[in-house]
């Protein structure tokens, strides 16, 4: 019982908590992919508005450049004052279909007009954009653009534009721009780290993957896959940004960790739970078993006198004369009386016992008729008065090994069933055999029978068959269920024959006791 | 400090009350050349020298800075050398006054701006941001030089001195890290009109970067081996900065023809035919900043006279915030006497002359170490010594037996292994500190 129990309960406690924990998993699962999604989602909106800003540096900056080609003419003095002080101009050009006008070999030029010109042979730039010009409607096309190559250590920038053109020459002027400069414009243009990036990174790669700049005070490890991936565009398409945020902020730890703490606190509250059930459960069987021996000593206390009534009463039957027959009849009630008391205290303590596990299998050599005859006569009174008629056809008649105790209280059992719940029938038929080592007692009556969906359930402790009949009927309803274990212990078995059951008229009880094989 | 040295500021201090009790000029411009006669009928190579001496404005008038310093602190920063740069920091802000502007940018893996570009008036608030500064990760700076300048930028004016001072320990590793990357920055930064002034700590960082940068953008350079040194390197640069008279000086040489600018020594300058431009972005108080051009002149006969060059400077006046210009021009005698040519050499200029040649040798000598010709490149500082004392005494120029004495401790070391790496930082500090002509003294 106790060991069911505990298992029950720790069944209880542990499917909550398995269902829980795979819950709480699955969530967390779930979470993820979202919040990687949204990571994600996050990143894209972000380098957006990075790639936007880069975007806006090279508007303003072609802007600057067309202000630039416009504002200067083709004397070479004033191109070169320009371009000794602007900050961005690293060198103007002006060429035409078939190359270079200036810087050209034909004036004195500069270290840095000659290393121009060496670069531009070196770098394979055909001036193929002047081709371009070439086309139908010259007019049309927008003559102005970028050209990047990659020299030195990174990408390097030019931006040319139409200057003149008639229907035989096309010049265009062209600006080679420092590039350490358009960097540090376009980092300019960027976020530096502060409170609000404080949670990612973002870098802008260079086409070999080699970091140009980068904020946020996030720092992932190098192995580390960035969330969110952007190229640019022209002129730095080779050029891409990535987006790094860091696992632990957006509150993911925040929310594992209320995940966690609450699942802690239902296990908490389930093994909680659990052991006051079970301390619960204990109590009340300690207080079952306490009233149990409460009841078993009583019963005791209560057995030793009344046995002491019954043979000084039963002493005192012999001595009256016919005379005194009235008297004799009111010894007899009290004889009759003691006895069924004496049944139902033997009763309460096998019963008692075998909560235990408890009652003794005492068998003896006997005669069970025997046995069967002394119990029928404690009951000859009480026939007599409730009118029952007893039948007897009694065959077992051979000595064999019975526990007369268990058989006696069996008999009495069955018997005051009848009296209790079937005198109206005033007939009781008990018959007995012998079938090699199987004792058969069969007890029939004509009463109201019960029913056959009762059939089982009648042989439990404490049940009664609820009629009209049996209301107001006393008892204590052990008695089947006491006949039943009895019967076990006896290596036997008690049933309702079903027969009484389809006849509608009475009920038939047939206890079988097997007697042990001598010796063991 | 040298004896000649003295000599020459006394002059220059002499010449310019004299100079300014008469046009109140802030700025001196003296042409001349190594020789002003030359033997006649051959083609000689000459020198010329474009010097330039800031006069003096008074701590009253001075010249507002706006400054952005720039903090290195990567990991390799932490502890002694932290601690020294935050005090060399709140020296420098202890220094400037609510004229000023100053914003603090530090870098590690990424930029911050400490303390955006404000004036100087709550000092407190900018010494709380200096000392929350912590060393941690690597070395964009690159980039931290651009957010610095940017911060600069903020108040760009032509009447403040704008610059950069970056303070590092490491090698650039985030972002653009060549010597010439960081030079095209600064290039650039110099045609905005603000300079950067590098600094660079103990033996970790890259001395042709940093010097590099400071050469392309016309700031300062030290290499401070010694982190005590810091704060009084800072001090140096403060004080430099506070007594700036003139910025964007713009030089102009026009040579006649036949006489050809063969190249500039020490500086960055743009030779296109027989003209010379070049930029100097600022002229301190009592200090001259020159530019020598080597010179061919053509054959002339016996007696006749040559016009050698006109110079043209277009400065900004810090007194009266004004731009202006000054011009000036030189010549040479033809003579058949050796003597009269010997006699009449400005020593002043050859020296400047030998001291800018010694200072291209000594970089040679270092390309050559850099190549593992340790052997070739001691040859060529010892032969450099030799050639020193023997201008020293031929000139007797006291600052040339100082610096032959230096060529000779750096032809020695030259050979030391494990002093390598100090005795070249040490050496391209002092070749910049020439050719800039630096000066970083009480």
């Amino acid at each position: 019982m106790n060991r069911r129990l505990t298992t029950g309960l720790i069944i209880m406690a542990i499917i909550p908590i398995g269902l829980l924990s795979w819950m709480g998993f699955a969530g967390i699962q779930s979470e993820k992919e979202h919040r990687e999604q949204q990571i994600q989602n996050l990143g894209n909106q972000q380098l957006e508005i990075v790639r936007d800003s880069i975007e806006r540096v090279f508007t303003e900056l072609e802007d600057e450049l067309d202000q630039v080609i416009n504002n200067t003419g083709t004397d070479i003095d004033e191109i070169r004052i320009l371009q000794r002080n602007h900050n961005l101009i690293k060198q103007i050009f002006l060429s035409d279909q078939d190359g270079l006008i200036y810087p050209s070999a034909d004036i004195p030029l500069s270290r840095k007009e000659e290393a121009f010109i060496a670069r531009i042979k070196e770098t394979d730039i055909s001036f193929n954009f002047l081709q371009k010009s070439d086309t139908e409607n010259p007019k049309e096309t927008s003559l102005q653009g970028w050209h990047t190559w990659f020299m030195g250590d990174g990408l390097n920038f030019i931006y040319w534009q139409e200057k003149e053109s008639s229907a035989h020459k096309v010049v265009i002027e062209g600006i080679e721009l420092n590039r350490s400069a358009l960097l540090s414009r376009i980092i300019n243009s960027l976020p530096v780290t502060n409170e609000e990036n404080s949670t990612i990174r973002i870098s802008l790669f260079d086409v070999n993957g080699n970091i140009l700049y980068q904020w946020g005070s996030w720092s992932p490890a190098n192995n580390i896959i960035s969330d969110s991936v952007m190229p640019l565009n022209n002129p730095v398409s080779s050029w891409h940004l990535e987006y790094f945020l860091d696992p632990g902020s957006l509150n993911t730890g925040g929310n594992r960790l209320f995940l966690a703490i609450s699942l802690m606190t239902m296990f908490l509250v389930i093994i909680t739970l659990s052991i006051y059930l079970y301390k619960e459960s204990t109590r009340e069987m300690r207080e079952a078993s306490q009233k149990v021996s409460f009841v078993n000593q009583v019963s005791h206390e209560l057995k030793t006198p009344l046995t002491n009534i019954r043979m000084y009463a039963e002493l005192l039957e012999t001595k009256f004369t016919k005379e005194e027959r009235k008297t004799k009849k009111q010894l007899n009630i009290i004889i009759s009386e003691s006895n069924r008391l004496g049944r139902l205290i033997n009763n309460v303590l096998s019963f008692a016992k075998d909560q235990k596990n408890g009652v003794t299998f005492n068998p003896v050599r006997s005669v069970p008729d025997e046995i069967i005859k002394g119990t029928l006569d404690s009951f000859s009174y009480s026939f007599k008065t409730k009118g029952i008629k007893l039948y007897t056809k009694l065959k077992a008649t051979k000595t064999v090994l019975i526990d007369p105790d268990i058989l006696g209280q069996i008999l009495s059992n069955l018997i005051s069933n009848v009296e209790k719940y079937a005198a109206d029938g005033k007939w009781i038929k008990v018959e007995s055999s012998l079938m090699d080592e199987t004792f058969i007692l069969t007890v029939r009556d004509r009463g109201p029978g019960i029913p056959e969906n009762l059939k089982e359930k009648i042989f439990g402790p404490f049940f009664r068959v609820s009629n009209k009949l049996t209301d107001g009927v006393s008892g204590t309803g052990i008695g089947l269920s006491l006949v039943r274990t009895l019967a076990e212990i006896h290596g036997g078995s008690v049933v309702l024959l079903s027969e009484a059951a389809s006849s509608n008229v009475g009920a038939i009880f047939q206890v079988r006791l097997k007697s042990p094989k001598e010796g063991t | 400090m040298k004896p000649t040295a003295i000599s020459r500021v006394l002059s220059v201090i002499f010449l310019s009350i004299f100079v300014s009790a008469l046009s109140a000029a802030t700025v001196d411009l003296e042409v001349s050349v190594s020789n002003p006669y030359l033997l006649a009928n051959q083609e000689q190579s000459i020198f010329l020298k474009v010097g330039l001496t800031g006069g003096d404005l008074g701590e009253e008038r001075r010249t507002p800075a706006n400054v952005s310093i720039v903090l290195d602190r990567s990991g390799s920063m932490d502890g002694e050398k932290m601690a020294r740069a935050k005090e060399a920091a709140s020296i420098a802000i202890s220094m400037l006054d609510d004229r000023d502007i100053v914003s603090i940018v530090t870098y590690s893996d990424t930029v911050s701006v400490l303390v955006p570009a404000t004036r100087v008036s709550d000092r407190q608030f900018i010494q709380r941001r200096i000392e929350s500064v912590f060393a941690d990760g690597s070395t964009a700076l690159f980039a931290g030089v651009s957010k610095g300048a940017d911060e600069v930028s903020k108040f760009l004016e032509r009447n403040s001195v704008n610059r950069v001072i970056l303070l590092s320990d490491g090698l650039a590793n985030v972002g653009p890290d060549s010597p010439k990357a960081l030079g095209s920055l600064g290039e650039s930064l110099k045609r905005s009109g603000i300079s950067v002034t590098t600094i660079g700590l103990g033996l970790g960082y890259n001395e042709d970067l940093m010097v590099q940068l400071a050469r392309r953008s016309d700031g300062n350079h030290a290499f401070v081996e010694n982190y005590n040194d810091l704060t009084r390197i800072f001090r140096y640069e403060f004080q430099d900065i506070l007594s700036v008279v003139a910025q964007d000086v713009e030089i102009e040489i026009n040579c006649p023809e036949g006489v050809v600018p063969l190249r500039i020594l020490g500086r960055e300058a743009e030779i296109i035919g027989g003209k010379v431009y070049t930029k100097i972005n600022q002229l301190y108080s009592n200090q001259e900043k020159y530019l020598l051009v080597e010179l061919t002149v053509p054959p002339n006969q016996a007696g006749s006279k040559m016009n050698i060059a006109e110079v043209t400077i277009n400065y900004a006046d810090m007194k009266s915030k004004k731009s202006d210009k000054l011009s000036g021009q030189t010549g040479v005698e033809f003579t058949g006497s050796e003597e009269i040519v010997e006699e009449s050499v400005d020593k002043e200029t050859v020296i400047d002359a030998v001291k800018q040649i010694s200072a291209e040798v000594s970089e040679e000598a270092i390309m050559l170490r850099d190549e593992g010709k340790v052997g070739e490149a001691q040859a060529l500082l010892q032969e450099n010594t030799e050639y020193l004392f023997g201008a020293a005494s031929a000139l007797e120029s006291d600052e040339l037996l100082i610096l032959g004495n230096v060529n000779a401790i750096d032809a020695e070391a030259i050979e030391d292994d494990a002093e390598w790496n100090a005795s070249r930082k040490r050496m391209k500090a002092s070749t910049y500190e020439i050719q800039s002509q630096q000066d970083y003294s009480e």
